[in-house]
């Protein structure tokens, strides 16, 4: 046999045809609808076309023309009376370039489509009961068109308690009884057709025992191809999607005004390969005082191979050099050979230039009178006025070569750079700084006399800002094995920090001051270098130290800091073990979210139990700070925690949590103090150790002795209660805070704190309100403080409009009585000796504070045209403080309004 | 210690309170024991999906593969491979969507609102949740938190380090950590990370750009679970026509 291939899709001389799937079996005694679509032509360039039909035993074929509606023809077969087993039938369409389409294409006379006609009930009329059937359309939504691509027919059912009543369920298409191709359940019934033609259906749900039909529902919807799902969508298509939010706030908090303006945009498309994005955000907050208020950004990618974003960008990389800090300018990413290399570069401005503002020289005129002789010192200070300190303006470069996709394994190198400029801003140091002159100018000719001849009586403010420099290197390494259920990862990175670099690197008449002599040779090198980083005596940790008044040349270990984590994930527990150490020296000016001096370990494991229903976490944690010795103690904090929470799937039950932490904080300085009585050391302001170096006494002042345990306990548990048609969800709380100073008396901390809460929804009703009640009560300082703080919250929720509309009121009071008596330094009788001081109650200092606050808040949100919202929210808060000496604090408002458009 | 017991018996009388000791409770267990003899209710089925989608039903070992209308029974497993994804549509036609390399656990019971009570258990991956209308309550769960959903649409992710991301699209959830019990409420636009211990949420706000960003990658994983189709037609010599269909899936590109 000879077989001759074509594949549709692929060959021109196919590329007008007809596209249709005959129905399976039609019922008798109704027409038989017929639809098809010609492919690659429209209504206007088909002539005619028409529908060939034979009932069995006919000879000849009757001809229905058949309509158009675009590329999608319909035609319907008159119901036949008389009692024919099927129906045959082919198509024909003549287009108006003369060509003649078949289907079947091959002698449709001859091979024409033939369709069973299933016979009704002969046995008498059909009996029609009314039944109440719970159900829920899943597919596809009642009016809603679905793709030939993506067939499925479902609906699910609530009110059926027997197995039996599947055995009478029956589902037609278009009249055809499909029950047989149907997956039926008591619950749920699907029918996913192999293929559909295009054009409209209707489903029907119903029982059927002989000749009684029970209707559960009926729906039609639309089958459309995708292609022309696709054009439409392309013709919807924008080069660009976006979105655009304007917002006014009109806000007072304790008398300070917070009110602005503001307006955000997002642009996002792509082209082939390329995806580009832009955002904006203008607010009338924005100062020249202030860092950026308004930000923007540009992005454009090509798939992974470049990504280059500019603008206010916010780039990551080794954690401990750069994470998420704002830069104004360009962070840049490229990937190669397959992303085994990829190289980071970070330009831009982490600070913006903001210039000092100085008030007029200050002269302060002191006279002391000493023995009977008057003296005069007169200090001319120049301050700052109100915010006017300012900011230099501070760079960044940093940049990142890795090597590995990260799927298994990464290494990176890091660089970063960040320095200020010098020039950005006129700060005055001294009188020799040019920049004085304007503020000398102004002084009286005699003042101005005076001062330059007494340089040390001028003062500048100490808020100065000094311009710093700062290189940071490191490498960051991780690992995923067997699937990600073996981690690890390691960051490592080395810092250097000048504090100031207003004077440059370290020159001779600096070193002559210092009465240090420095070889010639070192200071040309460091002037070479300085452009990497300025060497000066302002460097946090000089790689210099002098042993025996000689100087040696030394790697302080305080500048490194890495971090090692390595988890496990097996048998249901994921165990992590964390090592850190930071040193004290460790800084990048490019992430000041670093907590520094700071080393230990932390052991986590957590795992679920009875199919994922109850979680246990187990941790412990020892820290500990003084890393490079320069404290005159070391802190040791040690952590343990369990915590347990079982989260049934049965909503009848509760969900319960507990969790049990201990801490304990240990710097092992015993207290001591040989100048007060024994029953006053743990009050005591200092502690001492004398030794007697007969005939002297040598006293030092050691480091406040720390002993803390805390307990800190919570639970909670929430459940659901059905109740007159509403669903109540509560949740009560209780958790506790304990901490007790085993070396100072009023160290102490304890709060306990209970809040419930209900929320409730109406099923009825589209209404959803909330009920919250709160209640702390917390203690320190041995009792001297106290607080009672009672909340209690109502509002709720309303919708309309099918949810468009959603109304929001709230209504809150919020009490707290305080109870204060001070704690100040008694001198125990010797005020010229500050070694046996104490901290002590001062006596009737106790006062009491009560507070009421009442607050009303009420918001709407309306979305419509579907890409559009809008919404406002208002509230006034009612301040009242009953106290002595208590200050009258202004009520608070806010009212704000925000537009939201889509596209 | 004093603080410790006093917490215990306040955990004890809420205990009371909230009916575990109540004599109600012989009633709650004879309800849920009528629920476990009851024929299993679907709780949601396969809507659509690109290979490779397998599932593990209740009791089984073996997976099996996904196909379209595949219902998902209490407990069943679903898992999607490096280029499956999966959209669940569950029986009050909420739409759980599955990116690639997930793994999650069905749970939950058709409530009498004709709606469901039920927790999808993420053990690894990313699921999009869209809830449609009240009647019905979602819980998702991951290794570290537990967020609670009523109407709303957002995503769950488990990152790299184990941490659990919460992203809200629309609504409120409310997150809690497990470990800590903290709660959260993350209303629209705004990410909730749970430490991979379940002590802290995290909230930072998701800018418009990244919703849509994520939601445009949903729209392009829905388009490619729809097959693709070739037409292969087959004509012998005395002129018969035969036409088959194939269907596949085009391989996507890398992200």
């Amino acid at each position: 046999m000879l077989v001759i291939l074509s594949l549709a899709i692929a060959s021109p001389a196919l590329a007008q045809r007809i596209v249709h799937t005959p129905p399976l079996s039609v019922p008798s005694g109704v027409p038989v609808p017929i639809e098809y679509q010609i492919a690659g032509a429209t209504g206007e360039s088909v002539v005619e076309t028409a529908v060939f039909y034979r009932f069995q035993g006919d000879v000849a074929y009757r001809r229905i023309r058949a309509t158009a509606n675009g590329s999608l023809f319909s035609a319907s077969i008159p119901a036949m009376s008389q009692n024919a087993g099927y129906i045959e039938y082919y198509l024909v369409a003549e287009l108006i370039n003369g060509g003649i389409l078949n289907l079947p294409t091959i002698n449709p006379s001859e091979n024409p489509f033939q369709v069973n006609i299933l016979q009704t009930e002969q046995d008498g009329p059909l009996i029609t009961e009314v039944a109440d059937i719970e159900f829920r359309v899943m597919s596809p939504l009642p009016a809603t068109p679905m793709l030939e691509d993506d067939l499925l027919i479902a609906i699910a059912l609530f009110s059926l308690d027997s197995l039996a009543v599947t055995d009478s369920l029956r589902m037609t298409l278009n009249g055809v009884d499909v029950t047989d191709e149907a997956d039926i359940g008591p619950y749920l019934v699907t029918y996913a057709p192999a293929m559909l033609a295009q054009g409209s259906y209707k489903v029907e749900i119903f029982f059927r025992n002989g000749r009684v039909i029970t209707p559960i529902t009926n729906w039609t919807f639309t089958v459309v191809s995708a292609q022309s799902q696709f054009a439409q969508s392309q013709r919807r298509a924008r080069p660009v999607n976006g979105d655009v939010e304007l917002t006014t706030r009109a806000q007072s908090t304790a008398g300070t005004s917070y009110d602005f303006v503001r307006g955000a945009a997002n642009l996002r498309g792509s082209a082939g390969w390329l995806t580009y994005s832009a955002n904006g955000l203008l607010t009338s907050q924005e100062d020249a005082r202030l860092q950026p208020q308004n930000r923007y950004g540009l992005q454009v990618a090509a798939k992974h191979y470049l990504n280059v974003e500019a603008g206010h960008v916010y780039p990551s990389m080794n954690p401990l050099l750069l994470a998420g800090r704002r830069v104004y300018g360009v962070n840049a990413t490229s990937s190669m050979l397959y992303r085994l290399m990829n190289l980071q570069v970070v330009y831009g401005e982490l600070n913006r230039k903001v210039p000092t503002l100085y008030k007029d020289i200050a002269i302060q005129i002191d006279s002391t009178d000493f023995a009977g002789t008057v003296i005069t010192d007169t200090t001319y200070s120049l301050l700052f006025q109100p915010g006017g300190a300012g900011t230099h303006r501070r760079t960044l470069l940093a940049s990142r070569l890795s090597f590995g996709s990260g799927r298994f394994a990464q290494f990176g190198i890091n660089a970063l750079k960040v320095k200020d400029d010098i020039r950005s801003i006129a700060v005055v140091d001294s009188l020799n700084d040019a920049d004085s002159a304007p503020y000398l100018n102004r002084l009286s000719a005699q003042q101005r006399a005076a001062l330059l001849a007494n340089p040390l009586a001028f003062a500048v403010d100490l808020s100065n800002p000094t311009p710093q420099d700062n290189i940071v290197a490191g490498f960051d390494f991780k690992a995923n094995l067997h699937g990600g259920r073996i981690q690890f990862a390691t960051d490592a990175a080395v810092s250097a920090l000048n504090t100031n670099i207003a004077a440059g690197p370290l020159s001779q008449k600096y070193a002559d001051d210092l009465g240090v002599e420095i070889d010639a040779d070192i200071l040309n090198r460091l002037e070479s270098i300085s452009w990497l980083f300025v060497i000066n005596e302002n460097v946090s940790a000089l790689p210099i130290r002098f042993r025996n008044d000689e100087a040696e040349f030394f790697i302080p270990k305080g500048i490194f800091a890495y971090q090692n984590r390595l988890s496990l994930n097996y048998f249901k527990h994921n165990l992590s073990v964390q090592q850190r150490w930071i040193g004290p020296d460790y800084i990048s000016l490019a992430n000041n979210g670093i907590r520094r001096d700071v080393a230990g370990y932390t052991i986590a494991d957590r795992f679920r139990m009875f199919k994922n229903t109850l979680y246990v976490n187990l941790q412990a944690e020892k820290l500990w700070d003084n890393l490079a010795q320069q404290l005159s103690s070391r802190t040791y904090t040690t952590n343990y925690g369990v915590s347990t929470s079982w989260y049934p799937v049965n909503f009848k039950l509760p969900r319960v949590t507990l969790s049990v932490r201990r801490q304990f904080r240990d710097n092992n300085i015993t207290p001591r103090n040989g100048l007060i009585s024994p029953a006053l050391l743990d009050v005591a302001v200092r502690h001492l150790d004398i030794q007697s170096l007969s005939p002297d006494t040598l006293v030092t002042t050691l480091a406040t002795p720390r002993l803390n345990k805390t307990w800190q306990v919570s639970t909670g548990l929430s459940r659901q209660f059905d109740v007159f048609d509403m669903v109540h969800d509560v949740t009560l709380n209780v958790s506790t805070i304990s901490t007790d100073d085993a070396h100072f008396r009023y160290g102490d901390f304890n709060t306990r704190t209970y809040s419930m809460g209900v929320q409730t929804d109406v099923i009825r009703l589209p209404l959803r309100t909330n009920l919250n009640l709160g209640y702390t009560q917390a203690e320190a300082q041995s009792g001297l403080n106290k607080l009672d703080l009672f909340a209690l919250v109502f509002g709720g929720n309303y919708f309309l409009f099918e949810d468009a509309l959603m109304l929001t009121a709230e209504a809150s009071v919020i009490n707290s009585i305080s109870l204060t008596t001070r704690i100040d330094v008694n001198d125990n009788g010797t005020p010229a000796n500050a070694f046996d001081d104490f901290y002590a109650p001062v006596v009737d200092s106790e006062e009491e504070s009560r507070t009421y606050n009442y607050i009303g808040s009420f918001g709407a949100e309306y979305r419509f045209l579907q890409r559009h919202v809008i919404s406002t929210t208002a509230s006034y808060t009612s301040v009242q403080t009953r106290a002595v000496n208590a200050v009258t604090l202004p009520n608070d408002y806010f009212l704000q309004v925000r537009y939201q458009f889509q596209f | 210690m004093k603080t410790f017991f006093t917490t215990g018996g306040l955990f004890a009388i809420l205990l009371l309170f909230l009916g575990l000791g109540s004599p109600k409770l012989k009633d709650l267990v004879s309800s849920i024991e009528e629920d476990r003899r009851a024929p299993a209710r679907p709780l949601a089925i396969v809507r659509r999906f690109r290979p490779m989608v397998q599932i593990r039903d209740t009791g089984n070992v073996e997976w099996v593969e996904a196909k379209v209308a595949y219902q998902l029974f209490d407990k069943d497993t679903l898992r999607t491979e490096r280029e499956g994804y999966a959209v669940l549509q569950l029986i009050d036609n909420s739409l759980a969507r599955v990116r690639p390399n997930s793994v999650l656990v069905i749970r939950g019971e058709p409530n009498a609102r004709n709606g469901l009570n039920s927790r999808i258990q993420v053990e690894s991956g990313e699921v999009n949740l869209r809830v449609e209308g009240r009647v019905s309550q979602y819980e998702v769960s991951t290794p570290s938190a537990v967020a609670a959903v009523k109407g709303t649409e957002f995503t769950t992710r488990i990152l790299e380090d184990g941490s659990s991301e919460f992203i809200v699209i629309t609504g409120v959830v409310e997150v809690k950590a497990n470990a800590s019990g903290r709660t959260q409420n993350v209303t629209r636009r705004r990410r909730a990370v749970v430490d991979p211990e379940g002590n802290d949420i995290v909230t930072t706000t998701v800018s418009n750009q990244e919703v849509r960003r994520t939601q445009n990658e949903y729209t392009q994983l829905d388009t490619s679970a729809k097959p693709k189709v070739i037409r292969i037609r087959f004509v012998n010599a005395s002129g018969q026509v035969q036409e088959i269909e194939v269907q596949y899936f085009e391989k996507q590109p890398e992200p």
